[in-house]
């Protein structure tokens, strides 16, 4: 019998609910064991094809950076 | 959870650590579970609906704020699955009720006090069922799942106070329910702080 609201809040918490599927649960488990592997694949290709970005723009800059100091050489011996 | 725990699960998971993620799994999969069958009233909509829910974590757990209250997090975006999910197709009306889910074998002292005891908490959950959506929801995360109601009122997308009549009405018409079935034992009724 209920009396009041610290009564009506026990029964609350005590009522029966029915627990997932524990097949369920693995197979939901599995999936999104699968989906963070393949985000986390994802964001390495992502940071390894940033960090190749960065390194070829570094050769080019380092490239281009050589050819204007043997450009001017060039022109510094000439005149 | 505790509160360093949770925050350190919440940076493992945003480094997509599988082992981080087991261990929020655990602590609530049922918790959602038990939520959201108790909102949509059957099994398997409540199982698509979880699923979501964890496939949402997994999708956007790069973009969690280091202080995200995990339990939170997940009821907030369970309960908007739950709502887009009524919209979509009125899963309010679906009387599929898994019945036979809902009442799993308990053994009892007696049958006498079992039958008395099963006959209330069929009433109890009869009449939670019966309830509007926004109080049933109300009742279910603070006097369930055990949130605090300023938890409950974030979760739910209102202000504490706005929270607070919700919870309070919801709590009138559920007494209001069983005192029809008999349950409640006199009418004066004490009141106390939640």
């Amino acid at each position: 019998m209920i009396k009041n609201d610290d009564d009506l809040f026990g029964a609350l918490a005590d009522l029966p609910a029915p627990a997932p599927d524990p097949e369920w649960e693995s197979r939901l488990r599995a999936r999104c064991h699968r989906e963070l592997a393949r985000k986390v694949s994802r964001r390495q290709r992502a940071r390894l094809g940033a960090r190749l970005f960065d390194l070829t723009a570094a050769l080019a800059a380092c490239l281009y950076l050589l050819a204007v100091l043997h450009f001017a050489a060039r022109v510094a011996g000439g005149g | 959870m505790e509160r360093e725990l949770e925050v350190s699960l919440v940076r493992r998971l945003r480094a997509g650590d599988t082992a981080a993620f087991d261990d929020v799994y655990s602590a609530f999969n049922s918790r959602l579970f038990r939520f959201l069958n108790r909102m949509t009233r059957n099994r398997h909509v409540a199982e698509d609906l979880v699923e979501e829910t964890w496939l949402r974590l997994v999708s956007g757990c790069e973009d969690l704020d280091e202080d995200t209250r995990l339990g939170a997090w997940l009821f907030t975006v369970a309960r908007n699955l739950y709502i887009s999910s009524c919209r979509a197709g009125s899963r309010q009306q679906s009387c599929a009720i898994d019945f036979l889910s809902l009442w799993p074998d308990v053994l009892s002292p007696s049958p006498l006090s079992a039958a008395v005891s099963n006959q209330f908490e069929e009433c109890l959950d009869a009449a939670l069922a019966a309830l509007p959506p926004i109080y049933r929801e109300a009742l279910v995360l603070v006097g369930i799942e055990g949130f605090r109601p300023a938890e409950a009122a974030a979760i739910c997308g209102v202000g504490a106070e706005a929270f607070r009549q919700r919870l309070s009405r919801a709590r009138a018409l559920l007494r209001e329910q069983l005192k029809t079935e008999g349950w409640i034992e006199r009418p004066e009724w004490k009141k106390v702080s939640r």
